[in-house]
């Protein structure tokens, strides 16, 4: 299957409206374990993400990209604007000035995203944030699709596998960020960072309309 | 001429841990400081950090920079992931305040930007007693 602009801008637009309508449960999540202004701060970094679309009318998958993760990095104010910035960043370079990108080219995308996030946040999966969801949706993502999948045939498991390892975050006692300065009282929260990526990998599926 | 970037997630306590360098410094370093949302409240500008960044780079020689908790850092690795690594910027592991004046004094006498750096992280081992 192909990936053109108006994928990627339906993609962000799934995003946005997950963002706005659980920007209360984000932040009681943060509220819990960090400093409660993650879901304020996604919403925020959304919406600057969509007027700059609509402002500057990028052209390529690529392009796209670019303008969110440059909108994400200037206004999210927390960790999760270099590290969101960051995943757009990556992918948008990994895209580059292709019109259509392929399972293929999505998929490496994504792994340069994953790698972006864990070289800047140093986090490894277990560390209770983004990382406990990107790492084992992006290496289900990969295998699969190099064994000839697209991902519109594998979407119901890599939204299943993102929400198994979003709660799976509940337990773990957080080692990175904000959070792992309360040591044993983060256990038991699920993680809000783990949670908004849950939320862009079902965008990422839902902006196909196979599900 | 080096300079110094400070980063915090107050606007306040850029502001006037700005004002507490400039304060300590004789010669030629240029001091600035990022602190806050755009709304003014408590978090870091990505993207200021980015510009400003760009900006001390093409005005002086060399950049230090020192940030406080998480994203502060986040936001300069990120700036420096984006910029491709320049030679003339140093992210300083150490504690913002001390390490931002023991910055500013050593780069004020005119010490290399490796020495400055060396310099503010050394005030982590530090005894207030
Ligand atoms: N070093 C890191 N590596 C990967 N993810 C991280 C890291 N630090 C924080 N996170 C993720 O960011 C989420 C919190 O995002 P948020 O925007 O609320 O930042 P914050 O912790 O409030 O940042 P700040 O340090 O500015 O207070 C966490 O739930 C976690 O998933
Ligand atoms: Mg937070």
């Amino acid at each position: 299957m192909m990936y053109d602009a108006n994928y990627f801008r339906r993609f962000i637009e799934i995003f946005a409206k997950y963002l706005e309508e659980n920007k209360e449960y984000l932040t009681r999540l943060d509220a819990a374990i960090g400093d409660g202004d993650h879901g304020i701060n996604m919403d925020r970094g959304a919406k600057a993400a969509l007027d700059r679309l609509s402002s500057t009318n990028p052209k390529t998958p690529g392009e796209i990209m670019r303008t969110v993760g440059m909108a994400l990095l200037s206004s999210v104010g927390g960790a999760a604007g270099p590290l969101y910035g960051t995943i757009f960043m990556r992918m948008s370079l990994a895209f580059g000035n292709r019109d259509k990108i392929d399972d293929k080219n999505l998929a490496t995308a994504l792994e340069q995203a994953l790698l972006g996030i864990k070289g800047l946040g140093k986090a490894e999966v277990g560390d209770k944030t983004m990382v406990d969801v990107w790492e084992p949706v992006v290496n289900f993502l990969k295998e699969n699709i190099e064994n000839g999948r697209t991902l519109p045939e594998i979407c119901e498991e890599v939204v299943a596998l993102a929400e198994e390892r979003m709660k799976a975050t509940i337990p773990l006692q957080a080692r990175k960020g904000r959070a792992s300065y309360l040591g044993e009282r983060s256990i038991g929260h699920q993680d809000p960072g783990a949670t908004s990526s849950y939320y862009f990998f079902r965008s990422l599926c839902e902006a196909i309309g196979g599900r | 001429m080096l300079s110094i970037l400070i980063l915090s997630h107050s606007p306040d306590i850029a502001r006037g841990l700005k004002e507490m360098c400039l304060q300590m410094i004789s010669g030629d370093v240029t001091i600035e400081a990022v602190g806050g949302t755009k709304e003014g409240n408590l978090g870091i500008d990505a993207e200021l950090v980015l510009n400003k960044l760009q900006e001390l780079m093409a005005n002086s020689d060399g950049v230090v920079v020192l940030g406080d908790i998480g994203s502060t850092i986040l936001a300069a690795k990120n700036a420096l992931n984006m910029l491709g690594f320049p030679a003339n910027v140093c992210i300083a592991d150490a504690p913002l305040v001390e390490g931002a004046v023991v910055a500013s004094v050593e780069a004020s006498l005119g010490s290399p930007l490796q020495e400055v750096v060396k310099k503010a992280e050394e005030v982590k081992s530090l005894n207030k007693l």
